[in-house]
């Protein structure tokens, strides 16, 4: 059953926040490996992008989006429209990357690394928590109180 | 996000432990001059290689390992002691090719890897839980 015909916004919202999740879980991955692998010499750095991607998709609505079938009237244009957007066919797929060469013969700064860990995580945690109170207003839509 | 990240993590702290090990038998074997069965061969460095293990299902590199424990090659330390039982005709002795300050180098490295990965389980494991929580 398709549920954006339903509720066209809101599943999109829950759909971004997934993609969200599984592109910062893969980087989380990545991060993890490239810690593990700071004395490896000849390691190649691995990296996961998918903001950028996520971003084209939610900023360019004239190319990615479509409208919904009964679009609502707006009287202004900075209020909210019903469009929806597609967001089918982003992947966030581990690449590598050769970065510069330092003593151990990899391109790994630790301290770099750690920072974009307990950046992804906080970030994460974010995200996780938006799901949650996105679940916790569809629980009071439901109970009526 | 799949729990296997902890492996990985897992995978660096057994490597660090293990060149913290060879670290602490080079520490320790800095004046070995004679080897298990008390014939006179100095001691020689062990140097741990690391290499990356690559996951046969993804074909993808997930974590780390020893890959080998090799010997320094390098030159022994002469030490000047005539009195010494094997001393050569000039009066040195072979001392093991063991340096201090390396093997502290060494020893700080493999401590803040150890701590790198550890802070590494700790930020995944409150990614789950929070994951856990929706």
């Amino acid at each position: 059953m398709d549920y954006s015909e339903i509720y066209p916004q809101k599943v999109d919202a829950l759909s971004t926040m997934e993609l969200a999740l599984t592109g910062l879980g893969n980087r989380t991955k990545a991060l993890t490996n490239n810690i593990a692998n700071v004395n490896t010499p000849g390691y190649q750095k691995q990296k996961v992008e998918f903001e950028s991607e996520l971003k084209k998709l939610i900023r360019n609505p004239e190319d990615n989006s479509r409208l919904s079938d009964i679009p609502l009237d707006r009287t202004h244009d900075k209020h909210l429209s019903n469009t929806v957007y597609e967001i089918t066919d982003l992947v966030s797929n581990i690449g590598t990357e050769a970065g510069a060469q330092f003593g151990s013969g990899n391109g790994i700064n630790i301290d770099q690394e750690m920072t974009e860990l307990a950046k992804t995580g906080m970030r994460y945690k974010g995200v996780a928590n938006m799901t949650k109170r996105y679940f916790d207003n569809m629980k009071s839509i439901i109970r009526g109180s | 996000m799949d729990l296997n990240i902890i492996d990985t993590a897992a995978s660096a702290l057994l490597a660090e432990r293990t060149r913290m090990d060879i670290v602490a038998g080079n520490l320790a074997n800095i004046n070995t001059t004679h080897d298990a069965e008390g014939n006179y061969d100095p001691y020689r460095r062990k140097i741990v290689n690391f290499g990356s293990v690559l996951d046969q299902e993804s074909n993808k590199i997930n974590g780390v390992h020893v890959s080998s424990i090799e010997e320094d090659p390098s030159e022994f330390k002469m030490i000047y002691d005539p009195s010494h039982p094997n001393a050569d005709e000039a009066g040195y002795i072979k001392m093991p090719n063991v340096a201090v300050e390396r093997e502290m180098v060494d020893m700080l490295s493999a401590k803040s890897s150890y701590q790198a990965n550890i802070k590494a389980i700790q930020v995944f494991k409150s990614m789950y839980n929070a994951a856990l929580e929706i």
